[in-house]
This record gives structure tokens, C-alpha cells and sequence, in this order.
């Protein structure tokens, strides 16, 4: 029985196989890997313009702000590339968080000829056989976003500083309640590289500001698993002055709606356009709440894209940039500062949180971002 | 001809015939959207192999629990324990890749036999058990390893996604380990009593077999697959992440359904192979349906949610399709089985 | 079993508990719930306040709600895995149609009830025709509903909530009694009387003890299940409603962890994954044994990984208190 069925089988493999054999010659130009070796063709099209086959892959966009404005960004990154002589075609990917997935649809893009692969990778790890296939097939791999930590893959990450991002809202709230403030410290994901670099930076905040840790839990990047955390914390009645918590900030706020528990004095971090709106409506009588609103810029990827663009051109990178070189030895990451933040006293631009209300209203849950332009990125990050 | 009718006819009255009709659909979708030349070229044949080696092994091992009549959800969280547990001997034991590998098998099974013991000895629900134990593994995982890290030695994972004579993906061994352990454990009395035991244990208890016992068997040789899975996807990845394949629980499941495998007593490792296929085919078909719409149309930016809805749509209909292959067959067949198996188990005991 | 003679004392004392469990897994599931509160207030004294009280009675009727339609379809022999899905997607269609303003209730309420219904339809109809396991087919459904949202919201759904009807399901009368309490006035009455009062309850008990015997009664098997999964579609979809009234925005799978836990609400009820046995009474119970068994972690204040391992080890105990399927030799 089984033996037919491995027959039939065979069969119908040959069949196709046949067919296939004798397309191939009708078949215009397949992509030959042997072929894409050389660098990408550097003459232009029809239009002057040189042609540039992105493929963006991303771990997850489904129920993601961050990363469906992520996706947006090198888009409009991608259509603007046209202004310096780039056309540039986008494509994108997504692994739902499955890392065979995504190897399996990399080493797809790389056979398929794509001349510019920019991953936002489901793990840290895990994509050395790819990158190095990539190498070899002489197309351009760019990881942003996530860092690849892999030593020795020698990748260029693109990437903000998680750590900042974690040690600003520390200190921040050290300034608003002075040393021996009791907070409840609240990390996204045990096991996550970005939520340990967070985390880090919350410790080392804390330990400058001499903050006090009375309770620590962990939301898992989910909004409603968020709100229940911060209700059970009420109902433990912990005692506390300020949050640090990996994002989400506005989904804790809402348990203390729920309850009607008087606010913490400080709240930090979130970025998109209801958390600035929640803060200015609780602020807006009086000073209620001190806050950290950051973005954790999702224009990474739009950034990512231009210096690859440059890159293409035969650019060559600094080496006196702000290089990651804290945690994870031969790492090439390029880490971003965070430069969308508002607190209650100050802002990126000098702003007033108040003026900022029609901005925050238009965003709602997407997210303040930022990318460096082609001219920008040009001249900061290349000789 | 009226030979190869016969033939035909029997192979439609398999439990693999469902799977076979099924995974046909996806893999001619998936050769026409991306052209049969690239897609029976060597390379494309061997990385497909390579990146999916850990799912299918997988399905093959939940299908062999669900012969026996029970189900483990938690296999996808034990996939990353046999990746961090691999990892982790290697880097801080110092031990070989191959010592760690071995260490990394020896966890699965301790896993599932903890399953076991919870399954069949104390007959908790399975899907309930199972949902328990995926949270246990998991903080494990995270004791075991903090955050993603590890490498593994480039022979091994060159040697992985390599191809033998120019054409053979080096990962098809795999398979093939697990095709001949499967082979010699049909000859042995277990290939039949798990059959038996899936349909009804009652019956083949009566009949002197031991469910229990043989749901013992069918554990440790999921946790044996599940290992070689687990060190597929550690070569396939080249590191470790504790975190990872937790959605293979489920999806395992619904290949090894969509394959045709019932809840116990029903089904070959044939259907493992061709509901797996069947959902990889459909993966990887979507994946070159908007790679050709993004060649076709220019300036096209589709969102990925179109992705996934597409892909999700497809298994759905796969499975309401089961209906039209598997309807009335099933049920004679099973009481064919039955009636088969439990004249054996009688004259054993 | 396999007794040894140090093991004994425990195991007959095990052997009483789970027999009293099994006799009784309502009463047993409320004491669960109160005793891994009062363990919780043992260790963390700051957790017993009328405040706390009160939230842990909201958070217990909510997942009471949402784990109702559940009860029913597993007593009727199915397994409903849309329960989250669906409640996340009513949650998107509230804020949507809703946009802040109370009057447009009646239109979300309307579309809610016909998107359960529809859901609801669609699994009864593919669980009972298909002859697939009902776990697979609806966690199929389940994906599409959830892949359909973000097609429609494109990952951003809109609106808010009412002001009034947010405040009829957070504000606390008297201080202490959660508003959502009104809504477990009509809820509870309606779950209870399609269950236990009405033809269609006596009939799905039937159906779900032996389809056979109900079959050779004239009962329509695959109608009967049909409704109840349909009556589950309703419940969540209400549930979602009642849901995004307390959190106000919507978010995709917002709601999709409750899948899961109402199917454990259920079975610590006391309801059996081999249907025909059941009560929601018992549910509601295991609702409480859900939401005090997440409150003590958190009180204990233990690192994810701890947590995780921990939650893991209590459930399983919890299991192996309950519904156990019977062995063989019964």
C-alpha cells in the first residue's frame, strides 16, 4: 500500500519535473544565483532612474503599530528614493513570528534575485546561514529594528538604542520624584532581547536615581494583558510613587480608570498619539501626572533604507559612530538616539505637550516617527 | 488499466488519500506561481527541505500520538527546548555539538514522558495538559537560557543545508532516520497495538494490551522525533532561542488533521507528510503570489495582512475539503480496523 | 496503583479530595477560589481591600460571561475556539460603530449579536457536517476571523466606546459593586434557563450524554449543536462588547487569550470535555478559581519565568483534582 503511494508520488514528481525541464528554455531569463554574484547593475532604467528590488521582511505587522508605521516608513522612504536617482520597488514579508517561516521566505528573496533584503528578524539569532548565502549571492543585507547579535555575522544592524530608551525613562523619573521613590517596574518579555536592553537601562537609571523597585511583572508587548497586570498590582495594594514599564503605559493607566485608584505621580514610557492624548486631557486642568512619552522610532527600516541606498553607491560607513559595542562582541549596529520624546516640561521640539493635542488626536494608536532622509543619512553616517 | 483502477481505488480508500489530494493542489500551485524551473532547481528543492525538516518531523511525531489516540500541543515550546538545551551544553559544558545534541533528544523525551505520566497515567484532558505544560517548558526554556545567544560550529550547519552529489538536501537524512526508525517499529507488536489502543482501549485492554504501556511507546518516540526536529532547527538556525515554534503545537495538529489523521486509531505517516506539505506548499505558494504581483504590477504595496488572511482562507477551505474525500469511508474502515486488530489482540492474549 | 506504603496516607487523602471534586466541582471550585485568595492575603496582606474585592468580582464575571457559551457547546459535545476571536472582533465593531457616542449602541449591539450568530453558525455547521475534530475546525474559523480583522481595520481599528455605557460596566456602586454586576442580573437568569428550563437545554444534555440514544429520540443532533454553537457566538460577542466597555479602545486579538481561558473556566467547573456533564454554576466558579489563580502570581511578585513554571504546576494540580477521564478498567 504504502510502497504505490510512494509510487504515485514519484510519479507525479517526474511528471512536473518533466514539464519543467521543458519549460526552461521557454522560460525567459529564471534567476540564476551564479549570475547575481556580481554587485547589482548599476545602469539606470528608461527613466534615468537606477532600478533597486526591495525585500522588506518583518517578523510580525498584524496588531503591531509599531511595526505597520514601520513597514509605511520605508515605503515613503522607497518612493522618495526617486528624488536620487533610485527606483526603488518594495515587497514585503511577514513571518508571524516563525522562524523557519522566515528562513525559508529570506532564502526565497535571495533566489529570487531581490537586490536589497532589509529584515526585521523574528529572533537575534539564527540567520547566519542566510546572511551568509546572501553575501555570497552579492545582494545587499541590512538588518533593522531587532539587532542580529550573532557574533561574527558581520551584518550591519540598524537599530534605536533599546537601552536608552529604558535608562531616559529611569532617569526621568528620578528627576520627578527624587531618590528613594518606590516604582513598580513592569518589562515586556523575559527571554527578548529588546526587553532585557530596556530592562538594563531601567536598572542603571534606577541605581543613578536611587530608586526603589517595590514590585516587578511583565505584560508580553499585549495591551489587555497589560491592563490585568496593573490590576492585580491594585489589588495586591502595593504601595508606589512612579511606573517604568516597556511601552504600554496607556494600557496601565486604564486599570487605574477601572478602579478609580488616584494616578501614580510618574508614568513612563509609551509612544503613539493616545498616550499623549491621555496625558494632555489628565494634565489638562492641572499638573496630575508626570509622564515619559518616547518613541521607539519605527522609522529604523526608512533609515535602514537610505543608508543601504548609499551603500549601493559604494559609500563607505564612519567608523565613528555611535557603534554598539556594550554587550556582544564583533556586532556592527548602528544605534539611533531616540529623538521623538515629550515629557511633561519639555519636548523634542520645544513644544508644549498642549500644543501637541490636534498632532496626537490625528495619530491615535500610531506611532511619532522619524526616519533620516537619503541627504541626511548621507551626511552623518558616510565619509 | 482496469489494474491501475484497482490500485487507484484502493489508495482512495487510505487514510492518506485526503492529504494526497490536498497537498497535489498545493504543490502544483506552488510550482506554477513560481515557475517549475526555479522551483525544481536544486537549490530552491534543497532550502525547502532545509527550512521545513523541523515542522514536518514534527507532525510526523504528533501523528504517531495521535494513532495512539491522544495529542501533545506543547511539542512546539519542546522543539525550543531541545534548541536551548543543545545550546547551552555546547557553550558552557563545553561538550561537542554531537554530546549536546544528545542531551538536547534526552530532554525531549524526559519531556514527554512528564506528558505521559500526565496523559495517560493521570488522565488529565490532553489538550488541557498540554496547554499547562507549554507555560512549564517555556519558563524552563527561559531558566536555560536568558536570551537568545549560541552558535553552532559552521561544518555542522554548512553540512546541513548542503546538497549531496550537487542535487540531494543533506536535510532529507533526517527524514530518513525517522522514515526507518518509523519502518522498523511498524514490524515490531507496537506497530499494531497503537492502532488498536487509538480506536478503543477499552477493546484492547480486553484484548491484553496495555494502553498505557503502549501510549508509553508512542510518547517516547514523539520525544525521540521531536528531537531530531529540535536539532534540525538549531542547524537550520545556527543558534539558540528559548523562545521560539511555541505555534507549532497547534499547527502540527491541524497538518496531521488536515493530513488525514483522526483523534485516535486512523491514519499513516503518510498523511504527516502530506498535511505538512500541504501547509508549507500553501506558505510558500503565498509567498510567490505576491512576489509575481509585485513583478506584475509596479508600484503595488500590498500589506501583509492580505498574506495571511489568503493562507489562513486556503487551510480552512483545505479542511472543509476533507469532507467530500474522507465522508463514509472513514467510518467503515475504522470498524474494518477494529474488527482487524482486535482478532490479533485476542489470539495474544 | 502503585501504592507504596509511604505513599498511601497522601494518596488517600488525594483520593478524597478529587472524589469530593468530582462529586461536587462546584462547591470544590469555590473553595479553590477562596483559598488561593486567602493564601494570597497570607502572604501579601495588602491584597485584601473591598477595592481588590471588587475588581476580582468584575474580572470573574467577565470571564464568567464569556466562558457561558463555552459551558454549553462542550456540554453538547463540541469544543468552541472562536470564544476569543469573536470577542475581539465584537470589541472592534463596538468601537467602530459607537465612535464615543452612546446612542449608536443599538446598532453595535445589533451587528455584534449577528457576527456571533454568524460565526457561530459557520462552526456548528462545518464541526457537525465536516466530522473533523472541533478543536481543529474552529481554531481554522478562529484564524480567519482574526486574519478577516485586520484586513477591515487594517491593523488600526478606531472609535471609543461610550461614555455611558463604559461607565455602566467600571462605575462601582455603593463604592464596591461593579456596574457589570447589572449585566450578570440578565445574563446569569438567561444562561441558567436555556440550560436547565428549556427544551433545547434537556435536549443538548442528551445529545452531548450519547448522540445515539438522542438521534433515536428524534432529536436533530447536528441542529441542536448547531444552536449552541451559535448561542456561544452571541455570548462572546457580548462579552466582547462588555469587555472593551471596561478597556474603551479596541485593539486586534485583544480578547484572544480568553479562548483558552474559558475552556479551563469550564473544566474546573466541572464540565466534561466528553460532554453531557456540566453545570454554569460550576463554571462561574472556575471563573473565580481563573482570576484568583493570576491575582496570587501576581501578588507573589515572581520573575516571568517563575511565574510561567509556576501557573503551569498549579493548573496541572487544579486537573488532576478534576476530570479525569476514566481508565480503562472502569
Amino acid at each position: 500500500m504504502n510502497k504505490k503511494l510512494i509510487m504515485l508520488v514519484l510519479a507525479f514528481v517526474l511528471v512536473l519535473a518533466a514539464c519543467g525541464g521543458a519549460a526552461t528554455p521557454a522560460a525567459p531569463a529564471p534567476a540564476d544565483p551564479g549570475a547575481a554574484t556580481a554587485p547589482p547593475a548599476p545602469e539606470a532604467g528608461d527613466d534615468g532612474l537606477r532600478p533597486v528590488r526591495l525585500a522588506s521582511h518583518n517578523a510580525v505587522v498584524e496588531g503591531n503599530s509599531f511595526r505597520i508605521r514601520y513597514e509605511l516608513d520605508i515605503q515613503e522612504a522607497a518612493a522618495a528614493a526617486a528624488d536620487h536617482g533610485f527606483a526603488v520597488s518594495y515587497a514585503s514579508f511577514v513571518a508571524n513570528w516563525d522562524a523557519a517561516l522566515e528562513v525559508q521566505q529570506l532564502q526565497n528573496s535571495i533566489n529570487e534575485g531581490y537586490d536589497f533584503i532589509l529584515v526585521n528578524p523574528v529572533s537575534v539569532t539564527g540567520l547566519d546561514p542566510v546572511i551568509e548565502r546572501a553575501r555570497e549571492a552579492g545582494i545587499l543585507y541590512i538588518n533593522a529594528n531587532n539587532i542580529y547579535i550573532s557574533p561574527g555575522a558581520g551584518v550591519l544592524n540598524v537599530g534605536s538604542n533599546q537601552f536608552e530608551q529604558g535608562y531616559l525613562t529611569a532617569r526621568e523619573a528620578g528627576r520627578v520624584l527624587g531618590p528613594g521613590a518606590r516604582v513598580i517596574m513592569m518589562a515586556a518579555r523575559e527571554g527578548n532581547a529588546a526587553s532585557e536592553l530596556r530592562q538594563r537601562g531601567f536598572e542603571a537609571g534606577i541605581e543613578e536615581e536611587q530608586l526603589v523597585v517595590v514590585h516587578e511583572s511583565f505584560h508580553d508587548w499585549n495591551y489587555t494583558q497589560a491592563t490585568e497586570r496593573m490590576l492585580e498590582i491594585l489589588n495586591a495594594g502595593v504601595e508606589f510613587d512612579g511606573i517604568l514599564v516597556s511601552q504600554n503605559a496607556n494600557a496601565l493607566i486604564d486599570a487605574f480608570e477601572i478602579t478609580g485608584t488616584p494616578l501614580p505621580r510618574f508614568i513612563g514610557y509609551h509612544d503613539g498619539g493616545n498616550f499623549m492624548l491621555q496625558m494632555i486631557e489628565l494634565n489638562r486642568e492641572e499638573r496630575v501626572i508626570d509622564f515619559m512619552m518616547l518613541s521607539n522610532s519605527p522609522g529604523v527600516g526608512g533609515t535602514a533604507l537610505n543608508i543601504g541606498l548609499h551603500q549601493m553607491l559604494g559609500r563607505e560607513l564612519r567608523a565613528d559612530l555611535p557603534y554598539w559595542s556594550d554587550t556582544w562582541d564583533d556586532v556592527i549596529a548602528l544605534l539611533l538616539p531616540n529623538s521623538i520624546w515629550m515629557t511633561y516640561d519639555d519636548s523634542w521640539d520645544g513644544r508644549s505637550i498642549f500644543d501637541w493635542e490636534d498632532e496626537a488626536r490625528r495619530l491615535g494608536s500610531d506611532v511619532p516617527t522619524h526616519w533620516w532622509t537619503f541627504e541626511d543619512a548621507g551626511a552623518h553616517f558616510f565619509y | 488499466m482496469a489494474q491501475v483502477r484497482e490500485s487507484f481505488s484502493r489508495f482512495r480508500r487510505t487514510p492518506a488519500f485526503t492529504g494526497f489530494v490536498l497537498f497535489t493542489f498545493a504543490l502544483t500551485l506552488n510550482v506554477i506561481l513560481q515557475g517549475p524551473a526555479n522551483f525544481f532547481s536544486p537549490n530552491s528543492l534543497g532550502i525547502l527541505f532545509s527550512s521545513n525538516m523541523p515542522f514536518l518531523i514534527i507532525v510526523i511525531a504528533q501523528g504517531v500520538l495521535l494513532m495512539s489516540g491522544t495529542m501533545d500541543i506543547s511539542i512546539g515550546i519542546q522543539l525550543a527546548l531541545v534548541n536551548v538545551v543543545t545550546i547551552m551544553t555546547v557553550q558552557e559544558w563545553g561538550l561537542s555539538f554531537v554530546m549536546g545534541s544528545l542531551f538536547g533528544v534526552a530532554a525531549a523525551i524526559v519531556a514527554s514522558v512528564v506528558l505521559w505520566v500526565l496523559i495517560s497515567v493521570i488522565r488529565l484532558p490532553d489538550l488541557l495538559a498540554g496547554f499547562a505544560m507549554t507555560y512549564v517548558i517555556r519558563g524552563v526554556n527561559v531558566f536555560i537560557m536568558n536570551i537568545p545567544q549560541g552558535t553552532v560550529a559552521r561544518p555542522f550547519w554548512q553540512a546541513y543545508s548542503s546538497l549531496l552529489l550537487g542535487f540531494i538536501p543533506a536535510s532529507i537524512i533526517a527524514l530518513a532516520v525517522v522514515l526507518a526508525i518509523w519502518a522498523y517499529l511498524k514490524r515490531t507488536p507496537f506497530g499494531t497495538h497503537v492502532y488498536a489502543v487509538g480506536a478503543n482501549p477499552q477493546n484492547a485492554f480486553a484484548a491484553g494490551i496495555s494502553p498505557v504501556k503502549v501510549q508509553l511507546q508512542a510518547f517516547m518516540i514523539k520525544g525521540l522525533f521531536t528531537g531530531i526536529a529540535g536539532i534540525c532547527l538549531t542547524l537550520m538556525t545556527a543558534s539558540g532561542n528559548p523562545l521560539q515554534a511555541e505555534d507549532w503545537g497547534l499547527r502540527s495538529l491541524a497538518a496531521a488533521i488536515i493530513g488525514g489523521f483522526t483523534f485516535g486509531g486512523w491514519g499513516t505517516i503518510a498523511c504527516a507528510v502530506f498535511g505538512a506539505g500541504f501547509l508549507v506548499m500553501i506558505q510558500n505558494s503565498v509567498y510567490f503570489l505576491f512576489n509575481w504581483l509585485a513583478n506584475v504590477i509596479p508600484g503595488l504595496m500590498v500589506t501583509s495582512f492580505w498574506h495571511n488572511f489568503i493562507a489562513d482562507s486556503i487551510i480552512f477551505l483545505g479542511l472543509l475539503t476533507t469532507i467530500i474525500t474522507v465522508r463514509g469511508q472513514r467510518e467503515a474502515l475504522r470498524i474494518n480496523l477494529e474488527k482487524k486488530y482486535m482478532k490479533r489482540g485476542e489470539s495474544i492474549a | 496503583m502503585h501504592n507504596s506504603a509511604v505513599l498511601r496516607p497522601i494518596t488517600n487523602l488525594f483520593g478524597k479530595v478529587s472524589g469530593f471534586a468530582n462529586r461536587n466541582p462546584t462547591r470544590m471550585a469555590i473553595i479553590l477560589g477562596l483559598g488561593l485568595y486567602a493564601f494570597t492575603v497570607f502572604q501579601v496582606p495588602g491584597a485584601f481591600s473591598v477595592q481588590a474585592i471588587s475588581t476580582l468580582f468584575m474580572m470573574t464575571l467577565l470571564l464568567s460571561f464569556a466562558s457561558a457559551g463555552q459551558t454549553m457547546v462542550l456540554i453538547g459535545g463540541g469544543m468552541d475556539f472562536t470564544v476569543g476571536a469573536v470577542m475581539s472582533v465584537a470589541a472592534m465593531i463596538t468601537t467602530s460603530i459607537m465612535r464615543g457616542e452612546d446612542g449608536r449602541f443599538l446598532q453595535a449591539f445589533a451587528v455584534c449579536m449577528l457576527l456571533g450568530a454568524a460565526v457561530g453558525f459557520i462552526n456548528g455547521v462545518c464541526t457537525t457536517k465536516v466530522g473533523l475534530p472541533a478543536l481543529v475546525v474552529t481554531l481554522a474559523i478562529g484564524n480567519v476571523v482574526t486574519r478577516m480583522s485586520y484586513l477591515v481595520t487594517a491593523g488600526t481599528p478606531v472609535g471609543r466606546v461610550g461614555p455611558a455605557f463604559a461607565s455602566s460596566v467600571i462605575y462601582r456602586h455603593f463604592g464596591f459593586i461593579p456596574s457589570l454586576a447589572l449585566y450578570a442580573l440578565i445574563l446569569f437568569p438567561l444562561v441558567f434557563y436555556i440550560l436547565y428550563r428549556s427544551r433545547f437545554g434537556r435536549q443538548l444534555y442528551l445529545v452531548g450524554n450519547n448522540p445515539e440514544a438522542a438521534r433515536l429520540c428524534g432529536i436533530n443532533v447536528n441542529k441542536i449543536k448547531t444552536i449552541s454553537y451559535m448561542i456561544s457566538g452571541m455570548l462572546s460577542a457580548f462579552t466582547g462588547m462588555l469587555g472593551v466597555g471596561m478597556l474603551q479602545a479596541s485593539r486586534n486579538q485583544m480578547f484572544d487569550a480568553y479562548a483558552y481561558q474559558s475552556l479551563i473556566a469550564v473544566v474546573v467547573g466541572g464540565t466534561s470535555f466528553a460532554g453531557g456533564v456540566g453545570t454554569y454554576g460550576g463554571t462561574i466558579a472556575g471563573s473565580m478559581v481563573m482570576v484568583m489563580l493570576n491575582n496570587m502570581l501576581t501578588a507573589l511578585n515572581l520573575s516571568q519565568r517563575v511565574r510561567e513554571i509556576t501557573l503551569g504546576l498549579v493548573l496541572v494540580l487544579i486537573l488532576v483534582m478534576y476530570n479525569r477521564r476514566k481508565g480503562v478498567r472502569q
